[in-house]
């Protein structure tokens, strides 16, 4: 791990399942997440204190040891930190006791990585965990918690998706993000449809440019990136 | 029986013949007997249905009330037809209910035929009615039979297979959802990763396959479940905040279409309504909304003393002519799309459940629930 990764959002994952807790801690490393995947909580308390994370994902059955509720309890009372609960049951009676164990969020498998990422960035914005929710390059500034978007001083009037576009892009300066990419950190669910990508990439453009350069490029046959 | 069991010498020929009672003097023949019995129920002729204990109990019944007849067609004692019938009417119900259709229909059989023959014995009327009053007493015994056990056996199998329908199913549910998960999280993970052009045709394509596995399955697993009327308990929620939730949820969906809340008149009250059921039908509502919205979603909730009103609207084109009520049928897409066809069945199902009605009108889903307030609230 570089030094970049140390000021890094880290992120506990607790998931017996192997297909799961791989893909989840990549995708989420691949977002420059710092992560930290474990099979079962029994030496939850030590790992806590080694990794100290902002955010725990927890599955709720696991094989051995406590389970997710009594996980998430622990890491509550021992860190603070926000708990997303992953599980494959959806049952009113599992979700209220996720909710009583203090889980700030619930999602059921099988789930869109969009939507896990959207709902653990919101715990994290929501308890002032991301890094700040801010972001200023050149004359654009975008306010993740106020949902607006100030170029030269002048707002900007974009859909959800543009922000969330800009949002996605604007985080990782010089990086190339393919439109599937892009589809599966903002889209996800059933709109996968590489058009949807286009035809908001070239509404975003028409609104930032109209007031300076142009910010977001496209690499011909990669996708898209954000240049200052 | 006494001519029988002693015999000194077998000097005539009819008497030899009965020589095979002398072996009632030692009890085996009881013994013998019971293991009859309990063959002919245990199914080694007839076929097997009912269970060990029910077998012996059936046939423990069939024993002792053959024993009781023939005292009583021996001892001449007994009553009027009438009375037997209500004497072998008790233990042939018995019989029937814990031993089963083959029991309880030896039971009306030896009961009908005792009946018979001890009528005939008696000297008081004229033996034809008695054979007919038995015949009748038999007949109507079966019929009993019959209608006891049908009824029995339907209510356990109705209760067991109830049981195991639900277990099969959320074993199912968990059981296909795992690898489901992981199919999806992997390919998902790789998108996000980036890939070449070409890899990333293919992922999106497995990614939306396993999306669609995975909410089919959701979709019939609720079916199942408001199938078998589980809606949850009525709770005292605020379908004001209930709206804004699910509304939430649907825009982490989709980020593309714009949704909004209107409160039509005075906010509601808390009413009393399955919140989690009622829940669900708005998810199905709202995402088969956005799906066909253009650019916007609107949920209106307004209440009447009567009923809370919940109506979804999108600016989409609408359903097409005669697809008001089409569109709540199973398994029907009438947008050609390939979409499951159970998201709207299902809502119907949740929200009918709970006494309330989902319904087309006026180019907008409309839920109505009755107005169930927790406490008394005084009416504007």
């Amino acid at each position: 791990m570089t030094d970049v990764q140390s000021s890094a959002t880290r992120a506990l994952l607790i998931e017996d399942d192997l297909s799961v807790r791989e893909a989840v801690a990549s995708a989420f490393e691949g977002l420059g997440f710092l992560v930290r995947a474990e099979v079962t909580g029994e030496s939850m308390s030590q790992t806590v204190d080694e990794f100290r994370p902002d955010v725990a994902i927890i599955d709720i059955q696991l094989p051995a040891g406590p389970n997710g509720f009594q996980l998430a309890r622990q890491v509550i009372a021992q860190a603070g930190v926000p708990v997303v609960f992953l599980t494959a049951a959806d049952g009113l009676d599992d979700r209220l006791a996720g909710f009583e164990a203090g889980g700030d969020d619930y999602v059921v498998k099988p789930f869109a990585m969009a939507e896990l990422l959207a709902r653990v960035r919101a715990v994290l914005r929501r308890s002032g965990r991301m890094d700040s929710p801010v972001i200023e390059v050149r004359d654009l500034l975008i306010d993740d918690n106020a949902k607006q978007v100030l170029r030269g001083g002048v707002e900007l009037d974009l859909t959800p998706t543009e922000f969330e576009l800009l949002s996605v892009l604007a985080r990782a300066p010089n990086q190339v993000f393919s439109k599937g990419q892009l589809l599966s950190q903002i889209w996800g669910f059933d709109s996968y449809d590489p058009n949807l990508v286009e035809v908001h990439v070239s509404a975003l453009r028409r609104k930032l440019d109209a007031n300076g350069p142009r910010l977001v490029h496209t690499v011909r046959g990669r996708g898209y990136v954000f240049r200052p | 029986m006494s001519k029988a069991s002693k015999p000194s010498k077998p000097s005539k020929p009819w008497l030899r013949s009965l020589r095979w009672l002398r072996s009632l003097r030692s009890l085996r023949w009881l013994r013998w007997l019971w293991r009859g019995v309990n063959r002919l129920l245990s199914g080694s002729w007839w076929g097997s249905d009912a269970a060990p204990t029910r077998q012996s109990t059936g046939a423990a019944l069939v024993v002792l009330s053959g024993v009781v007849a023939l005292l009583g067609v021996a001892d001449h004692v007994t009553g009027p037809v009438l009375s037997m019938a209500a004497f072998y009417l008790i233990p042939t119900a018995i019989g029937t209910f814990l031993g089963g259709r083959r029991p309880g229909m030896l039971l009306a059989l030896e009961s009908g035929l005792t009946t018979t023959v001890a009528a005939f014995f008696s000297d008081k009327d004229d033996p034809v009615v008695f054979v007919l009053n038995g015949v009748l007493l038999l007949m109507i015994l079966s019929v009993l039979v019959a209608l006891i056990a049908a009824a029995r056996e339907k209510a356990v199998a109705a209760g067991d297979s109830a049981r195991q329908r639900k277990e099969f199913l959320s074993y199912a549910a968990h059981q296909l959802r795992t690898p489901l998960a992981g199919i999806r999280a992997s390919t998902d993970a790789l998108l996000v990763n980036g890939a070449t052009s070409q890899q990333e045709r293919l992922l999106v394509n497995l990614s939306r396959e396993a999306d669609r596995a995975g909410r089919l399955l959701s979709s019939l697993l609720q079916m199942a479940r408001v199938d078998q009327g589980e809606v949850g308990t009525l709770q005292a929620t605020d379908v004001v905040d209930l709206c804004r939730t699910e509304l939430d949820r649907a825009k982490v969906g989709n980020q593309a279409v714009k949704t909004s809340l209107v409160v039509r008149g005075p906010r509601p009250q808390l009413v009393l309504l399955a919140s989690e059921a009622t829940k669900n039908a708005l998810a199905n509502l709202l995402d088969n909304a956005r799906r066909h919205a253009l650019a916007e979603v609107t949920v209106e909730v307004g209440a009447t003393p009567a009923m809370i009103e919940i109506a979804v609207a999108d600016d989409g084109p609408g359903l097409p002519d005669g697809g008001n009520e089409r569109v709540f049928e199973r398994f029907v897409s009438l947008d050609g799309k390939g979409g499951s066809g159970l998201g709207l069945p299902i809502a119907r199902g949740l929200i009918e459940a709970q006494g309330g009605r989902l319904t087309y009108e006026d180019r907008r889903f409309m839920i109505r629930i009755p107005n169930r307030r927790p406490a008394p609230v005084p009416t504007p």
